[in-house]
């Protein structure tokens, strides 16, 4: 290597495409190579000897020259980034020698070199990284724009969302005030016709609710905004409660509704029971919209996982028109119906099933469907739950073991359900599917072993009513109780029954709580029953157990919308309480300020939005601001037409102690009104 | 390693290394519009196996690197490493981007290699100018990886002087760590320039 031409050595380094310039102690220039001649002014070996900074612009007071100085004295190799010092010399593109748009972008090296003289050189090589700068920039340009359309899209989604909080709120504003209104119109004296169109109004008002529940429910979904709630809850009671309230419907069209809850073994569950009602009432809702004829099942049980977790299966059976399979697997998707006439003839939206099957995926499960076209679906979804560790609120007193009962119904499943559930709480139950056949197995036993008979109003041949005069006309079974279940609920009843020799009747579907509690009334409190109501009903065994009578109380009521102050009031006056009304947050705050002290306010309606100064600045203002405790304690029930993620924690976070939906809904605003009077006494 | 240093030479070593550095924030100060100021909080002379653990960086880490190899009166290897997240987040501030990518692109992986060749000049500055030691020093080049790719030393009886540098940016604190891995006979020379320097200094004070 060493005994290389030097002229050989020459031609390379001036063939290297990258610059190559020495100087020596005095930071003269030494030697410069073809591409420095190329890109520079110097050229024809003018500059040689003179010093760097004279003949290359650039070069003085930079971090160049300062790193030829380190090189120079301590031997310190220095690397020049194109980022910090893009173009510090006077180096230009071919033939564009002096135009600054054509200066090249610059990497640099400088190190120190030994040469054989004992005297150090410095080598400063310059790298042309122009076209890497050009690709860098481009890809920097478009990451940028990337990053800029993202942001936007996130904006333009919060819009989104801010706007559907808004619609909400406006559209059922107006839409309280009409459910509102029409509530209170049913509760004045009305002809017949009036009373009809009344409720016509009523339930096209409800219609319309229920279809912007579910347009708002598809879009918080869809916009990830939808939170499942995990709280403790009774899911047997929920369930029982649930298909309870279902079965209004129902009866219009004689359907029965059997609830089968033999299956469920953990009573208390950690989970979002309002979830788990909206998939319920959805699916049953079908059902029930179509199916003429039959009864629709509603199975439900858990299991419990090595993992701790419980699955929840819920089934629902109808014996309706069915689904053809080959629409079955579109079912679940948004906006799609099993055929388009099928919306002019049975309604909805379309969004029922797809929301339905979201809301099973929230909660870590799944929905299927099975169906016979012609003769029934069968759709079974599951979820997950966690066990409680709470007891049941309400558990039954078993004092009703070993009770022996003949159960009468001539629906199979009703009395195998029925059966079931009576059997787990220890009773002994032997099952009839006539009168006739009721009647020769009371013949059979023994004339004091059945303790009760319950039995089913609606029966072929025998109906409930003469299977229940037929064993009335027998002496020796005068003590023996008789329970009525019917599902056709009807004004006067209770009188009718009582007369005919029943000492309970209870609406199917029968909550097998409210079924025990009768028991139990019956059997324990003969003489009570007897001198107080001639039967037992749910709203009798209802009362029961209400401790404290509804109190009346002084209610502040926060409200701008006119119409909606004349809502809660009407709803507000009916229960007996004495309201007075602010329109917004100073006006109420003035109000709390002015009271008298011997009859203070009791509780604060407060809704949201309102001008000047809205809820939650209010509720703030006298949580912190008000000085006589009994105003900054005073419980506070928000009332607001947002029910977006995050308004209950916000009214919660304010200092309010409640939260309602509007539209009012008149039972649960006095449930409020009690709990949160009861606690505040 | 025959005598550990003592304190007092410890804390002088620690002194001429943060004039050092001061130097470096200078140098940095100027190249970029960010005002960054550079503190060597610790130096500590320990065996190779505790710097790596000193670290404190996980295997699954990946740790961007300059480093520069040096021979002469002592040789080895400097080391300035970040973990990947704190040098994309130095680089960022230091160039002003607006939207801080995942990776440091080809150039930027450049501005890292010059802010530790300013860094690590400024240490081998001081080693030079103080303890008059003799070393040729190597160009600075870029690595990559987890602690065990970047972190090499032939010997578990090797010692490195380790230091701490911590960045302080205008809106937040970055911290980097030098190491110069040596051998034995390296460090051996190295302690002694010192104790030379030190001994120069109190024997200046006393005369």
């Amino acid at each position: 290597m060493d005994n290389i031409p030097k002229d050989i050595l020459f031609h390379s380094l001036n063939d290297l495409s990258l610059g190559v310039i020495l100087v020596d102690q005095k930071q003269h220039i030494v030697f410069y190579n073809q591409w420095i001649k190329d890109h520079s002014a110097l050229s024809d070996n003018k500059g040689l000897g003179c010093n760097i900074g004279d003949v290359l612009e650039g070069f003085r007071d930079s971090r160049l020259s300062d790193a030829c100085t380190e090189a120079l004295t301590l031997g310190l190799p220095t690397k020049l980034s194109n980022t910090f010092n893009p173009t510090p010399l006077a180096l230009f593109k071919k033939r564009h020698i002096g135009d600054n748009n054509y200066r090249i972008q610059q990497q640099i090296s400088i190190k120190n070199i030994n040469t054989c003289q004992d005297e150090s050189l410095c080598e400063i090589l310059i790298h042309d990284v122009s076209s890497s700068v050009k690709k860098e920039l481009m890809l920097k340009k478009l990451a940028d724009e990337n990053k800029k359309q993202q942001l936007k899209a996130e904006l333009a989604n919060r819009t989104k969302s801010r706007f559907l909080a808004n619609m909400s709120h406006e559209i059922r504003t107006p839409m309280n005030g009409v459910l509102g209104m029409l509530n209170l119109l049913s509760t004045t004296n009305q002809t017949q016709e009036q009373v009809h169109f009344t409720r016509l109004a009523e339930s096209s008002a409800d219609t319309l609710l229920h279809i912007l529940n579910d347009i708002l429910d598809f879009s918080k979904i869809e916009a990830g905004k939808l939170v499942v709630e995990l709280i403790d809850y009774d899911l047997l009671s929920n369930l029982s409660d649930l298909v309870q309230s279902l079965s209004m419907k129902s009866k219009e069209k004689q359907l029965e509704i059997i609830l089968d809850v033999t299956g469920i073994e953990h009573q208390m569950v950690i989970g979002d029971p309002g979830r788990l009602r909206q998939i319920i009432t959805n699916l049953v809702g079908n059902a029930v919209k179509f199916t003429q004829e039959g009864e629709i099942i509603v199975k439900a049980q858990t299991i419990l996982d090595d993992s701790g977790n419980i699955t929840l299966t819920v089934s629902i059976i109808d014996t309706g028109i069915g689904i053809p399979a080959d629409k079955c697997s579109t079912l679940f998707d948004a906006f799609t119906q099993v055929d388009v006439s099928t919306t002019r003839e049975y309604g909805g939206t379309g969004l029922g099933l797809s929301i339905v099957k979201q809301l099973c995926e929230l909660m870590e499960g799944s929905i299927s469907v099975s169906s016979v076209f012609g003769q029934g679906s069968r759709f079974s979804f599951n979820i997950q739950l966690k066990p409680s560790t709470e007891k049941p609120l309400s558990q039954p007193n078993i004092s009703l073991k070993g009770i022996k009962v003949l159960i009468v119904d001539d629906n199979h499943t009703n009395l195998e359900v029925l059966s079931k559930q009576l059997c787990i709480f220890g009773l002994e139950v032997v099952q009839a599917e006539s009168g006739n056949e009721a009647l020769i197995l009371l013949d059979q036993y023994d004339s004091h072993y059945f303790s009760m008979v319950i039995i089913d109003m609606q029966m072929p041949k025998m109906s409930g009513d003469t299977l229940c005069a037929e064993i009335r006309k027998i002496k020796s079974f005068d003590s023996l109780k008789l329970i009525m279940l019917t599902s056709m609920g009807q004004r006067g009843d209770a009188q009718h029954f009582s007369k005919l020799g029943f000492s309970a009747y209870l609406l199917k579907p029968v909550v097998i709580k409210d079924l025990l509690n009768t028991m139990e009334v019956i059997i324990d409190n003969d003489q009570v029953l007897k001198s107080t109501v001639p039967l037992v009903t749910r709203h009798y065994i209802a009362s029961l157990q209400e401790v404290i009578k509804t109190p009346v109380a002084k209610i502040l009521l926060v409200e701008d919308n006119r119409i909606n102050q004349q809502v809660a009031l009407g709803i507000l006056n009916k229960f007996g309480h004495s309201v007075d009304i602010a329109v917004n947050g100073i006006n109420a705050i003035e109000l709390l300020d002015k009271q008298s002290v011997d009859d203070p306010y009791q509780l604060i309606l407060m809704d949201c939005q309102m001008p000047e100064m809205d809820g939650y600045a209010a509720t703030e203002h006298i949580r912190k601001n008000m000085n006589s405790s009994v105003v900054s304690t005073i419980p506070i029930i928000a009332m607001t037409a947002n029910t977006m993620k995050g308004d209950k924690e916000r009214c919660l976070a304010s200092g309010m102690n409640d939260y309602l939906a509007k539209p009012i809904n008149s039972k649960l605003l006095q449930e409020k009104i009690n709990h949160w009077l009861s606690t505040s006494n | 390693m025959k005598d550990k240093l003592s304190p007092l030479e410890i804390d002088a070593l620690t002194e001429i290394f943060n004039i050092g550095i001061g130097r470096a924030a200078n140098a940095l100060n100027k190249m970029v519009s960010q005002p960054v100021d550079l503190t060597i909080p610790q130096i500590e002379i320990v065996p190779n196996k505790t710097a790596k653990a000193k670290l404190n960086f996980a295997s699954d880490i990946e740790i961007s690197a300059v480093t520069q190899r040096f021979d002469g009166d002592f040789k080895g290897q400097a080391l300035l490493m970040f973990s990947k997240e704190s040098g994309l987040q130095l680089v960022s501030t230091l160039l002003g981007n607006k939207f801080p990518a995942e990776a440091l692109s080809e150039l930027e992986q450049d501005s890292l290699v010059e802010i530790g060749n300013v860094i690590l000049n400024a240490c081998f500055g001081t080693v030079i100018n103080f303890l008059k030691s003799s070393i040729k020093i190597e160009m600075p080049e870029f690595i990559q990886g987890d602690i065990n790719k970047v972190y090499v030393y032939s010997s578990e009886n090797d010692w490195s002087l380790y230091i701490k540098v911590k960045f302080t940016l205008p809106h937040e604190n970055i911290e980097g760590f030098i190491s110069f891995i040596m051998d034995i006979t390296s460090l051996e020379v190295f302690q002694e320039s010192v104790r030379k320097f030190v001994f120069g200094i109190s024997h200046k004070n006393e005369g």
